[in-house]
């Protein structure tokens, strides 16, 4: 009797110990982020690879799964003890929606507010931002015009600029002892934003341009502009182009015309792992200043959560990462202050420096200021080959450091 | 012109004009310009797309799936919009604003129903040929080969088929043919289950060549209605020919002047057709 009495004493303290070692749930007033994402314009095919992210790390920050980012954050579930949830919104990856269902974002509660959706659309959401004085973040847009005046007040991004990347692509292609570029892009409004920043970047660097082509959206195939492009002789062709059917008839048109000509693209193509379903084995060899190192084990602990969800064969993709960065941000800002009060949260942002991050090279840091906000260090980039149809191989010739 | 450019072009054409004899057979059975034309194919593309992505599932099913879904379309559109709206009224843009409504309609359906991602489907035939270095699908003659044969089929179904005859007799004058005691109603509706079977098959065959979403239809529309322009409703070969002349304009524009110069060539030859000869290529040849 004596020895039973004495066992179910110590299992009474174990699931007392458990209790009490287990954190409480969020409770309270959920914290609200809208979300603006791309349901059916030409984003949609990485928007919502974003949107796959926010649903199932905001789960994990409601259950308290920080991983790696425990260290920044702590294991508290939630934020400021309150569940977090997400509202979205449409904008099509139309610029003219985008200010209006910011708008309507913050009029249904949001605190914080998401861009997932195409660089031009923030361009015009990130207004509102500054209107309504509320913290906005778009983790996975490339314009550097993003943050800079006007109205990036209240804006922060956290993927390399696209000036960033072009420094890569340029130093790359001196290796190679390439000169002359062609460019292809799409109609949208996304594309036009990053690629007149290549254009710039490129030109500045002393690459010539020797061709620049564009590839309708309706358009079954891009034989024309290819055969435009080798007339010129390009020493490297430059894939700028933002929609995933569009871009896999590029790949597949190169592959029919046996286009030998060197191909780099932009990480646009590694957000999109529909392209490369679509292209299928003619985008082998490309390759693309990408975010992800296979050796990076912040990345890899977050590519394991998201895998777990979604399936062992779910690519997973930089904007899985930036979309943990940016919760994780949110996270430490909100209990820096201890408020959702934008402006507090934009200070406290502007301090942080070195934030852990799951993206990039190993030891990849974020580090913001009052004049920076965008938050990508210098080993956010990572150059991919494809194989396989995936960007699967690191390129062994050059990495930035 | 390059071979690959011809080549594509052709095979391009091709589409385009299945897509304009659509609005042909519609047109000569129903005298509606159908705008949903586009909305049929793309969503039977999308159809057989999303049934025969999987390797393993039956091709049979994708098949019929797409077909059923654009002869559904074309039988809604007749029975359940034109007749019942042209019985109560004639306002003729009324009925082609309510086509235009479910051009939209067919458009969210594709969303709902398969997903908003684009969709490339299984070729119906594997393997390539190479001709003079290029390699061509098989799947890409065996669609330039079908497109040929409807057309055929088509052209000798108005000329010596029994109903063929008689839309031709409905489309010139659907009063005379009505008080002739010919079977109207019947004729145009095997002129637009016709229609939806063509649609059906353009979206099967155009489905592998290049990848589909539920906002494709536009663009079929637009072109394959620019196709009918340029080569007029003279004879069933002509949407072929207007197909053709749109495709070899897109590929030349894009190719010499540069690939934004596209719509702005085209849509300008369309102003040009509209101002100077309305009738397009091909038209209609009545005895006195």
């Amino acid at each position: 009797m004596g020895t039973r009495k004495h066992l179910i004493g110590i299992a009474m303290a174990a699931v007392a110990l458990g209790g009490t070692a287990r954190a409480a749930a969020p409770t309270g007033d959920p914290i609200t982020i809208g979300v603006i994402e791309d349901r059916s314009g030409a984003a949609t095919f990485y928007s919502s690879e974003s949107v796959k992210g926010v649903k199932l790390f905001i789960d994990m920050i409601n259950r308290g799964e920080f991983l790696f980012a425990s260290s920044a954050v702590g294991t508290a579930p939630g934020i400021l003890g309150r569940p977090v949830k997400a509202i979205f919104e449409d904008d099509e990856n139309n610029p003219n929606l985008t200010a209006v269902k910011t708008r309507r974002l913050i009029e249904n509660g949001a605190q914080i507010i998401f861009f997932v959706s195409g660089s031009g659309s923030t361009l015009q959401g990130r207004i509102v931002c500054t209107e309504q004085k509320i913290l906005c973040i778009a983790p996975t847009n490339v314009s550097a015009k993003i943050v800079q005046p006007p109205n990036n007040d209240y804006v922060f991004t956290i993927t390399p600029q696209s000036e960033t990347a072009s420094a890569v692509y340029v130093e790359a292609w001196k290796k190679l002892g390439y000169h002359k570029l062609a460019f292809i892009e799409d109609e949208s409004a996304t594309a036009k934003t990053v690629a007149d920043a290549y254009r710039k970047a490129f030109e500045a660097a002393g690459l010539t341009r020797v061709a620049d082509e564009q590839v309708e959206a309706s358009a079954r195939d891009a034989n024309a502009q290819l055969l435009r492009i080798g007339a010129a002789e390009p020493d490297v062709i430059f894939d700028l182009i933002q929609s995933a059917p569009s871009s896999a008839n590029l790949y597949r048109s190169a592959a029919k015309l046996g286009v030998k000509t060197a191909r780099w693209g932009t990480n646009t193509i590694t957000a999109q792992p529909k392209i490369w379903q679509l292209a299928g084995d003619a985008i082998n060899g490309l390759l693309v200043v990408d975010n992800l190192a296979p050796d990076n084990a912040n990345t890899n602990q977050v590519k394991a959560a998201y895998q777990k969800q979604y399936g062992a064969d779910a690519p997973f993709v930089f904007l899985h990462s930036m979309v943990w960065d940016a919760l994780m941000l949110t996270k430490k800002a909100a209990e820096t202050t201890g408020a959702t009060d934008g402006t507090k949260l934009r200070d406290a942002i502007e301090t942080m420096a070195d934030f852990p991050s799951s993206y990039g090279q190993k030891g990849n840091t974020l580090t913001f200021a009052k004049d920076r906000h965008n938050g990508a260090g210098s080993k956010g980039n990572v150059i991919v080959q494809f194989a396989h149809s995936a960007p699967s191989v690191v390129w062994d010739v050059y990495q930035p450091n | 012109m390059e071979l690959s450019l011809l080549l594509s072009g052709i095979e391009t054409g091709a589409f385009y004009g299945l897509v304009a004899l659509g609005y042909f057979l519609f047109l000569r059975a129903t005298g509606a310009v159908n705008f949903a034309m586009g909305a049929y194919v793309m969503f039977a593309g999308v159809a057989y797309g999303s049934f025969s992505e999987d390797p393993s599932a039956p091709l049979m099913l994708a098949i019929v799936s797409a077909l059923g879904a654009a002869l559904l379309f074309a039988w809604i559109t007749e029975d359940g919009i034109l007749r019942p709206m042209l019985r109560r009224t004639h306002d003729e843009f009324g009925a082609v604003m309510a086509i235009v409504a479910l051009m939209f309609v067919i458009e969210q359906l594709a969303g709902l129903a398969f997903g908003r991602r684009p969709i490339l489907g299984r070729e119906l035939l594997d393997g390539t040929v190479l001709i003079a270095g290029l390699a061509i699908d098989d799947h890409d003659l065996l669609a330039l080969a079908v497109t040929v044969a409807i057309f055929a089929g088509v052209a000798a179904w108005l000329k010596h088929g029994r109903y063929g005859r008689m839309l031709r007799a409905v489309g010139d004058n659907e009063g005379a043919a009505r008080a002739l005691g010919l079977p109207v109603r019947r004729v145009r509706l095997v002129a637009v289950l016709g229609t939806g079977l063509i649609c059906g098959i353009a979206g099967i065959l155009v489905a592998p060549q290049t990848a589909l979403s539920f906002q494709s239809h536009l663009s079929f529309a637009i072109l394959g209605f620019i196709a009918l322009v340029l080569g007029g409703v003279g004879t069933a070969w002509a949407p072929l020919v207007g197909g053709m002349l749109v495709s070899a304009i897109e590929s030349l524009s894009a190719r010499y002047v540069g690939g934004f110069a596209r719509d702005y060539v085209l849509l300008a030859l369309v102003i040009l057709v509209f101002s100077f000869r309305p009738q397009g290529l091909f038209t209609i040849r009545v005895r006195a």
